[in-house]
């Protein structure tokens, strides 16, 4: 196990490797920094002065050198917004991001997964039709649209929730349904089809067949087979939550990770950009590390080595 | 009296696709330290008509009609709490699929505590689990103590339908459903399993039902044989006699096509396939694949016939014996 987990750590080298690559070369076909770090009167000198500092004159290869380089020792360049090294900008952000994605997931979880053994269990009536139908919409839905409907509704309209921001419980509640819905969604549909391909195996009938009652036989003997593969295509699904998360922080102002790449793409302001991405991925990374290893503690038939 | 009782017994599955009338009047009994064997091609309702003993039908199976009667009792009357005490305490069942049939996720031998501590309220867990140990060197699982913390897929196919019989015998009851246990293992295996199942209708004089499409096991296993034919009871014979001189013409089809009893003569394989539910012919369900029908087969759907109480064929050949006998 401890090897496993060692071999996955040391795997992730050469992923980094890769990303650092690609956020390159998207930065380095992004545009010109310095037309936009420079004022407006500044003359063709001042911008060929500039641009030689910084080294963007040199050729590519040297650029991504000089990049990895740096990055290496945590140093993604200064921002141009702040005037202050980029990663430490990026570090900061990730509690309200943590906030509102742990918020938004435990809820979709505390929502779905009842839901989805509900209408499994209650397959083609009414109730499963229902349960259905609302995951369908709540799929539909864009996480900009809901939660602009619900600044509307609850925060302009009826003033009961702030319209944006972060800091009291009361400002996490809009923005963690925005993006607890559509994960909730999913997840519903997914716990739904999952139980129902459970409930089918022939240890639910020996189950039965012992005498064990029916709540019993979901909850003990059903639902953890369910969850093996809900987990699976939760991870793969992860970018909903990266997504989610970065469109609903930008329509919340909620100071996350999000908002400050989006509003650092539109400002041009490479250093942040990278360091954001940058850290997404390892968190990506990290998230499906731990998944692996939740398997093993559902599923005693995986073993890593 | 006997312990177990069916009587004109009929489910249907009611699927998206139609109508499914899977039993059409079954009727059999099976005395206390009897071992009564079920036979027929697959799909004739051998598991429907166990199923339907356990009310394990799903929510799409339902019994129609007739009784059920289980020690003077009659389960069709009995609510989901009755039922629940009965299944895997006086009734229990082993499948046909030893490698699916338990829960991947749950140590073996907790498959079978959870049985006892169901239905043995007084029992500690301590006291389950010393209990399912002594199930599973019951049924001839080496090192029982360190198998008991295994999970499924470490045990072999033979050794996980030993756990299905433990569980099924773990709090000891009148009535073992085996619906194809050996089936899906190997001859070896499977030779070993019936040993063990013997040795248990032997010893502990459990009444057991026994499903197999394989004539083999059946002259080797069982007391008295019912044949099922299109989710009906076409001959009840004891197994001697009915090996000797079979008297349905799908009997006598079913022997003729077994290697192992008809050794050195030609296999004649009945010729066609069971019918669907749904497209039951006209009269007597086996006359488009009989060798003996006449035109009243093809109209008319034959009585039973008895001979003496234990001995009845559900064919038109008869009727007349019947009458002048
Ligand atoms: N759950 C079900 N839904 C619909 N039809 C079923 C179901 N279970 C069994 N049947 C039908 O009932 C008939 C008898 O099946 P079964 O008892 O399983 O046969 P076998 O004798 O091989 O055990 C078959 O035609 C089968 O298609
Ligand atoms: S009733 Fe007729 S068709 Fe049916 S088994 Fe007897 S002889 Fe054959
Ligand atoms: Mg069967």
């Amino acid at each position: 196990m401890k090897k496993y987990i060692t071999k996955r750590l040391l795997e992730i080298i050469p992923v980094l490797f890769i990303i650092t690559f690609v956020v390159f070369v998207l930065m380095y076909h992004a545009g010109d920094p310095v037309a936009m770090m420079l004022p407006d009167e500044a003359s063709q000198e001042d911008r060929e002065n500039m641009r030689e500092a910084l080294g963007l004159n040199d050729p590519f290869i040297v650029q991504y050198g000089n990049f990895l380089k740096d990055i290496s020792t945590g140093n993604f360049g200064e921002s141009i917004r702040y005037n202050t090294q980029a990663l430490p900008l990026v570090i900061e952000r990730l509690p309200a991001s943590f906030e509102l994605a742990g918020v938004a997931m435990l809820v979709a979880i505390l929502i779905s997964i009842p839901l989805g053994i509900w209408s499994a269990n209650k397959r083609n009536t009414v109730t499963d039709l229902f349960i259905t139908g609302g995951s369908v919409l709540g799929k539909a839905m864009p996480n900009f649209w809901l939660g602009i409907m619900l600044i509307l509704i609850l925060a302009v309209n009826v003033q009961i929730f702030p319209v944006s921001g972060r800091g009291t419980l009361v400002h996490l509640v809009l923005p963690a349904i925005t993006l607890g819905t559509s994960i909730a969604a999913e997840m519903t549909r997914l716990v739904r089809s999952s139980m129902l391909d459970t409930l089918g195996q022939d240890y639910i009938r020996t189950a039965s067949s012992k005498g064990v009652p029916y709540f019993k036989v979901v909850v003990s003997h059903a639902f953890r087979n369910t969850l093996i593969p809900v987990i699976t295509i939760t991870t793969l699904q992860l970018s909903i939550v990266v997504s989610g998360s970065i469109i609903t922080e930008s329509v919340f102002q909620w100071p996350g990770l999000g908002l400050l790449l989006v509003q650092a793409v539109n400002a041009r302001d490479m250093a942040v950009v990278q360091a954001a991405v940058f850290i997404i991925a390892i968190l990506v990374i990290v998230v499906n590390l731990i998944t692996d290893l939740i398997y093993v503690l559902i599923d005693p038939r995986i073993k890593y080595s | 009296m006997n312990l177990l009782e069916v009587k004109n017994l009929h489910t249907h599955f009611h699927t998206d696709r139609g109508l499914v009338p899977a039993l059409n009047g079954v009727s059999f009994s099976i005395k206390k330290g009897e071992v009564l064997g079920i036979v027929g091609e697959s799909g004739c309702g051998k598991s429907v008509t166990s199923l339907s003993i356990l009310q394990l039908l799903g929510n799409k199976g339902k019994i129609e009609k007739g009784s059920i009667q289980f020690k003077g009792q009659e389960l069709t009357t009995f609510t989901k709490k009755q039922m629940r005490k009965v299944r895997g305490d006086e009734i229990s069942m082993i499948f046909q699929e030893p490698l699916t049939s338990l829960n991947p996720l749950i140590r073996v031998g907790k498959q079978i505590a959870e049985t006892i501590l169901l239905h043995r309220e007084n029992y500690s867990k301590n006291q389950a689990k010393e209990h399912a140990i002594k199930m599973m060197k019951m049924v001839g699982i080496p090192q029982a103590e360190e198998k008991y913390s295994q999970y499924p897929h470490q045990l072999s196919g033979g050794m996980r339908q030993r756990i299905m019989i433990a569980i099924a015998l773990a709090c000891n009851p009148d009535l073992l459903i085996a619906d194809e246990p050996t089936t899906a293992l190997d001859v070896t295996i499977q030779e070993q399993i019936l040993g063990l199942m013997k040795k248990i209708a032997h010893e502990t004089g459990t009444s057991i039902i026994f499903i197999t499409h394989d004539l083999g096991v059946v002259a080797e296993m069982v007391d008295r044989v019912i044949v099922m034919y299109s989710g009906q009871v076409v001959e009840e014979n004891d197994v001697v006699s009915f090996f000797e001189a079979p008297k349905h013409p799908y009997s006598q089809g079913l022997i003729n096509s077994t290697p192992a009893i008809d050794q050195g003569q030609k296999l004649e394989a009945i010729r066609g396939n069971v019918p669907a539910p749904a497209n039951k012919p006209n009269g007597c369900p086996f006359h488009p694949r009989c060798p003996m029908a006449s035109d009243i087969c093809k109209t008319t759907v034959p009585k039973n016939t008895y001979f003496g109480k234990q001995e009845m064929v559900n064919c038109w050949l008869y009727d007349k014996e019947a009458k002048t006998s």
